[in-house]
Order: structure tokens, then C-alpha cells, then sequence
């Protein structure tokens, strides 16, 4: 492929000396001046006879460098780079906008096992279906990879391992695409909000904090995630118990959590608490019964889920309780903020019309 | 004025919504919903509920929502657009453009009937209810007519015929004026019978009405077939479509839903029996089906009526389920499986939209 120079102006020999008659500088921006794209002419100008073609002379593929036009500058900015990483706001929002999106924030302390969570469901996507679920898209693939890789083989590492995240809002999405696996409708897109433990450390202890994690608002699920291997510890139990309880009391105190919310109780590597001692796993049937006492009027929804994202324990499966938890996100309805009250017949109605609805609609059949 | 949750619906189309282009985006709601024909208005209920519309339509509202945001995308934000149509419309259903209102509440009845709420917005159901239940129990509440109106003009025409026959030729000047209190007396009070008059029509139209249904109810007998009721499948169809019929202002009354159930279990027939729309669909006789939709066929909104294209679906071809793949491609789900009534009441809120939907000049 090739550029051609060439001028409309008959008197000008740009092609030829590169000077603008008109003496623009540089000649590009003549506009007479044009350039034209060949494929597969000669390189060599003696093909090129110049009865039929004066104005015009092969140029050298050009070089991306620093001066390159403005206007060659400005089209390059236009077209954004899939790099694969995590998504920030405005390319989330790229998303959001043009199809109904599921947003599902993970919170949690901490080391409790947000980002091997995430890592886990695209491990066993690239397995399979997970559950009724087939893996569609994504468009953070390297973010994604970036959490496998510490915990496979190729990484060198004797046992799996996740990177931590790195604390800021900035960039905190990861997109997945999902579809059931009857292919009957359409798939779903999913952003997960993967934010580092000590945002949720600070929201806990301050309403500022709090508040600056937008995207909780806006979640379809809170993923609350409870770290098992902690709760069976008499010594950590205590602060793995409390700390996610306080949190999500500060969230709907805040209002940023409510009616419209569906909330995932996660207790993360369930394999542990499994092969805790049995007073371990009455605290935290203990727990659970505390959080649905407090929670589960001021919430929308709210679902346990037992989750062993990876297991080192035998006789509990890795991956148990994905599946589960990837079909709450898909199968969520949405939820209503409050409902309409429905009005009483004044008392200048006429009796007819005081027998109201016997309706039993069936939705979303 | 924006619907109090319009931030909260239109959030789900952004990962964080700035007030500004919230604010921006309530401007131009405002304007759309202060000013939408009845023909916008179902656009917007298509574009809601994720229907077709015509480009030129789109462009449209996407341009009257750039006029308050210049940035405003033009394409790319398919479901910013959905939000906001829904949004619009329940600030429609807030407001008090009553016809316009009262279509697009019948509209969004008649689709969300079958093919459930759209994402997004999962309070409109319960808004349209509100809305209909409301403006239904307004229009037919009770008129009071104050009689005594007519012997007041009775008095002034006696007072008037009293003064012209008192007074000379001498006293003309008095007697204009005489004249002219008079007059413009009884102009008002001539206004105020007419209003009057209006009021013992809408009474009327609301007791012929009631009356009509109320023999309908008693006779438990179909009007336009002569077939065993006890089939439970010409009932489910011609029950809903019956009733309809003997509505005279729309909405139709409250109380339309439970005559339709109460119809239904009188004439020995379970309402919550499950059959299937295609079953109860290939029950009503051809030729009947073929007299009723020769009268709505041609109705440029039947894109908003899920039975009723089942009932056309099922005209196309001549084996009785081979309309099934028509239906399921055109709708883009099968006909499913409901109950008797509850079909009975999807052609009911079909039927009163399409006729809602004739008295309009669109």
C-alpha cells in the first residue's frame, strides 16, 4: 500500500519538488493538495508515466511519529484501544447505556476473597457452563487473566494465589457477558464492581468513605461477603463477624442500600468452615440468623450463599456454590423502590364501581 | 414536572449520573411530556417496551432531548432511550392530559399483560394501575344535578316578559338596560344548564352502561355466540371481547375485572383453569374471528395487543397450529399457557384500548 500526492492546481509541482505553489507549509494543508492510497503499484516513479499522471509521485509508507498532523492526531484519539483491562466509569457507562445491564458490587474486608470470586467464575466458564450459564463476551479479559494467573501452574506459584487489588474508584469494573444455556434469549451483560478491601475498611468507619462508593447505589446485588476461614478463628471471628455487619447497617442508613437491592450473603471459602469445629459452624448459622433478623425487612432481597471458591479441603468441591450465586445475578427481577399504593374509591363513586379488581395478571410469561 | 423517581430509573443507564446531565435530561422530559401527541405517546410506549419503531420516530425524541444536551448521543444508548420513554410516560400518567394519559395507560395494560414489565422501571405497573383505577372511579363518579336551576330561568324569563310589558315607550333607555341585566343574567344561567346537560349525558352513558353489563351478567349468555358457555375456550376469548363492548367511557370501569371473573365462574366455568392461548384461540369458531378481526385488522396498533395478533396469526393459515410459528416470530416468545380468566382479561384490556384508541384522532 502505497501514498500518492497529487494536486488540482495545473501550475503546481508538488508532486515532483514537494513545494506548494501557493506556498503553504506544509503542503498538506493546501487545499488543493490530496493524498490518495494505492495498492499494489510500484514503488519504482519510472512506472508511472508522467503524460498521464504530472502531478503525482509514489511517497514512503508514513512513519508514525511525534509531528504527525493535527488532524491525524485527532482521528487517532477517536479511536479508543481495546486494552482488555478494567472498565472506568465512562467505558462502563458505554455499556450501561445502551443495553439493561446487571451491576453487582462485591464489598468485603480485606483478604476475605472478592477478587478470587471473580477469578474463579471465569476459571470455570473456560471449563464449561457454569451451571445453566455459558460464557458470551467480555471486554476486561486481561483484568480478568490478571486475577487467574496467580493461580495457576504457569505462574510458578506452589499454591493458587490472587493479587490484591489496588485501592482507588477509578477503573473498578470487570464485564461479563452471559447467556443461558438454551440460547433462547438474549445474553445478559454483568459489570462487577471489584473494589479493594480497604475502601470497605474505611466506608466502615466513616460516612464520607461510604457514600464515595457509587456504585453501590446503582447495584441490582450487593455481594456481601462474610470470610469463612476468619469466622472460624475464636480469635478474628469477632471482627470478620462485625465489620461487614457494620458496613452494610452504615449502607442503608445511608440509603444507598434498600428495597431495590438484592443482597448476596457470601460466606467465602466455605471449605474452611466446613472443616471447622462444630461450634465454628453454629456461629455462624448464629450469624446468618442475625442477619436476616436485622436485614432482611430493609432490603429487597436477600439470599446465603456458601461459597468454596477454591478448595484445600477434600470432600469440598472448588467452584461449590458458584453456580448458585451466577444464577441469582441472571435470574434477578428487578425490584421495585416502593410500591404504588393503589387508591381507595372516594365516596362519590357510584357501587359499580366499588367492586375493584379481582386481577391476577401473569407476568413476565 | 419529572416523576419523583425519574434519577432513580434513568441511574440505571450510568454507572454514576452527574446531576447536570440528570437535570438536562428532566428538561427534556418535561418538554416531551408536556407536549406529546397521542401518536409520540405511543412511540414512546414501543420504544419502553422495546418494540420496533420507525427511525425517522427515534430520531425525533433522541433530537428533543439533544435540544437540552447538545451532547446527547444519537445512537449507542438504546436503553437510556427506553428509560427515558418509560420515564416520560409516567410523567404523563402524573399529569393532566387526560386522553393522552388514558391512551397511554391502555396501551402499556394491553402489552405488559402478557410480555411482562420491562427492565427498568419495575413501578409502572403499579403507576398504570393507579392511573386507571383513578381516572376510571373519576369519570363515573356521581353527578350532582341541581334542578333548581330551571325554575330560577323560569323567573327571569317571567321578570323579563313582567318589565316588557310594564314600561313606555318613554322609558327605552331603562328599559335596554332593564333588558341587558336581564340577558346577561340569563346567559349564565343558561351556561350553567348546558353544563348541567352535559353532566345528565356522562350520567346517562355511565348508567346505560352499568346496566347494560349488569344484564349481560345476569342473562350469563354470550351476545354474539350461540354455543354451549360451559366450552371454556369460546369463553375465554368472547367473554373478554363481550365486555368491551358495553363499555361507553374509557377507561372502563373498576369493576370490569371481577364482572369478567364472576361472568366466567356462573356459567360453570373455573376462572384460574389453565388452557392455552393457542387452544383458546383455535376454540372461537373461524367464522367468527373472521367477522371480528375484519373489524379491527387493518388497526395500526395492533403491534400493542399480544391476543389479538394471535387471533390474526391464526386467520393467516388454515391448520390450527400452524399459526403457532407466526405468532412465536412475530412476538419472539410462544403462545403460553394461562388461565381462563386470565385471557379473558388480556382481551378485555386489548379490546377497550383499541376502542379508546378509534375515538382519538391520531
Amino acid at each position: 500500500m502505497e501514498l500518492l500526492i497529487q494536486c488540482a492546481e495545473p501550475e503546481c509541482d508538488v508532486a515532483t519538488s514537494g513545494v506548494c505553489v501557493n506556498g503553504f507549509t506544509p503542503s498538506s494543508t493546501c487545499p488543493h493538495f490530496s493524498q490518495i492510497t494505492t495498492v499494489g503499484l510500484s514503488r519504482d516513479p519510472s512506472d508511472i508515466t508522467t503524460e498521464t499522471k504530472p502531478n503525482v509521485l509514489v511517497a514512503p509508507e508514513p512513519r508514525v511519529d511525534s509531528s504527525h498532523s493535527t488532524a491525524e492526531a485527532s482521528v487517532c484519539a477517536m479511536l479508543p484501544l481495546y486494552s482488555g483491562l478494567e472498565l472506568s466509569d465512562e467505558e462502563a457507562q458505554l455499556i450501561t447505556q445502551n443495553r439493561p445491564t446487571k451491576l453487582v458490587v462485591f464489598a468485603g474486608m480485606h483478604d476475605c476473597g472478592k477478587t478470587t470470586l471473580a477469578a474463579e467464575i471465569m476459571h470455570a466458564l473456560q471449563a464449561g457452563p457454569l451451571g445453566n450459564y455459558l460464557f458470551a463476551s467480555s471486554r476486561t479479559l486481561v483484568a480478568f487473566d490478571q486475577r487467574c494467573y496467580r493461580s495457576r501452574v504457569e505462574s510458578g506459584n506452589t499454591s493458587p494465589h490472587t493479587l490484591r487489588t489496588p485501592q482507588g474508584l477509578s477503573s473498578p469494573y470487570i464485564h461479563l457477558c452471559l447467556r443461558e444455556g438454551s440460547l433462547t434469549n438474549q445474553p445478559t451483560d454483568i459489570l462487577i464492581a471489584d473494589l479493594s478491601g480497604e475502601e470497605y475498611e474505611r466506608a466502615c468507619s466513616s460516612n464520607d468513605a461510604a457514600g464515595e462508593i457509587a456504585a453501590i447505589k446503582r447495584a441490582n446485588h450487593l455481594v456481601l461477603m462474610f470470610d469463612g476461614k476468619k469466622l472460624i478463628e475464636p480469635k478474628e471471628r469477632e471482627l470478620a463477624r462485625s465489620r461487614p455487619l457494620t458496613l452494610l447497617r452504615r449502607l442503608i442508613e445511608l440509603d444507598m442500600v434498600g428495597p431495590a437491592h438484592h443482597i448476596d450473603i457470601v460466606f467465602s471459602k466455605w471449605d474452611e468452615v466446613q472443616s471447622g469445629t462444630p461450634e465454628a459452624r453454629a456461629f455462624v448459622e448464629r450469624l446468618m440468623v442475625t442477619i436476616d433478623q436485622k436485614f432482611r425487612s430493609r432490603v429487597g432481597h436477600l439470599v446465603r450463599h456458601d461459597i468454596a471458591a477454591r478448595s484445600f479441603h477434600e470432600g469440598v468441591p472448588a467452584h461449590q456454590g458458584l453456580a448458585e450465586l451466577v444464577h441469582s445475578w441472571m435470574s434477578s427481577r428487578e425490584l421495585a423502590k416502593t410500591k404504588v399504593e393503589q387508591p381507595i374509591p372516594s365516596s362519590d363513586v357510584r357501587s359499580f364501581s366499588q367492586f375493584t379488581s379481582a386481577s391476577k395478571r401473569k407476568k413476565n410469561v | 414536572m419529572a416523576h419523583e423517581f425519574f434519577a432513580e430509573w434513568l441511574s440505571k443507564a450510568y454507572t454514576t449520573l452527574d446531576d447536570d446531565c440528570c437535570r438536562r435530561r428532566v428538561e427534556g422530559a418535561d418538554s416531551l411530556s408536556a407536549t406529546a401527541s397521542a401518536r409520540v405517546t405511543l412511540t414512546l410506549v414501543r420504544l419502553f417496551l422495546g418494540k420496533e419503531v420507525s427511525a425517522s420516530d427515534l430520531r425525533a425524541i433522541r433530537n428533543r432531548f439533544q435540544k437540552f444536551d447538545s451532547t446527547f448521543p444519537m445512537r449507542g444508548n438504546d436503553y437510556e432511550i427506553q428509560l427515558l420513554a418509560g420515564a416520560v410516560l409516567a410523567q404523563i400518567l402524573a399529569s393532566e392530559r387526560y386522553d393522552i394519559a388514558t391512551i397511554a395507560a391502555m396501551a402499556l395494560r394491553s402489552s405488559l399483560g402478557l410480555i411482562g414489565e420491562p427492565s427498568g422501571i419495575p413501578e409502572i405497573t403499579g403507576i398504570v394501575d393507579a392511573y386507571l383505577s383513578t381516572r376510571s372511579a373519576s369519570i363515573r363518579a356521581v353527578k350532582v344535578l341541581t334542578s333548581p336551576l330551571i325554575r330560577e330561568l323560569d323567573i327571569h324569563l317571567r321578570t323579563l316578559r313582567k318589565t316588557n310589558k310594564s314600561l313606555d315607550e318613554a322609558t327605552g333607555s331603562l328599559r335596554r338596560e332593564t333588558y341587558t341585566a336581564a340577558f346577561d343574567e340569563m346567559v349564565e344561567i343558561l351556561a350553567k344548564v348546558a353544563e348541567q346537560y352535559s353532566l345528565c349525558i356522562e350520567n346517562d352513558r355511565v348508567i346505560s352502561e352499568e346496566s347494560n353489563i349488569h344484564w349481560w351478567l345476569t342473562c350469563e349468555s354470550l351476545r354474539t355466540v350461540q354455543t354451549d358457555l360451559a366450552a371454556p375456550n369460546w369463553l375465554a376469548i368472547a367473554s373478554g371481547r363481550e365486555l368491551a363492548d358495553l363499555v361507553r367511557l374509557y377507561p372502563g370501569p373498576r369493576a370490569a375485572y371481577n364482572t369478567l371473573r364472576h361472568f366466567i365462574g356462573r356459567v360453570g366455568v373455573e376462572p384460574d383453569e389453565v388452557t392455552s392461548l393457542v387452544a383458546a384461540i383455535n376454540g372461537c369458531d373461524r367464522s367468527w374471528r373472521l367477522e371480528w378481526e375484519s373489524q379491527w385488522g387493518t388497526s395500526t396498533v395492533l403491534d400493542l395487543c399480544p391476543v389479538l395478533q394471535g387471533v390474526k396469526a391464526s386467520l393467516l393459515v388454515d391448520q390450527e397450529h400452524d399459526w403457532v410459528p407466526i405468532y412465536s416470530k412475530i412476538l419472539g416468545f410462544d403462545p403460553p399457557d394461562l388461565s381462563t380468566y386470565q385471557i379473558s382479561e388480556l382481551v378485555y384490556n386489548e379490546c377497550i384500548f383499541l376502542a379508546a384508541f378509534n375515538t382519538l384522532e391520531v
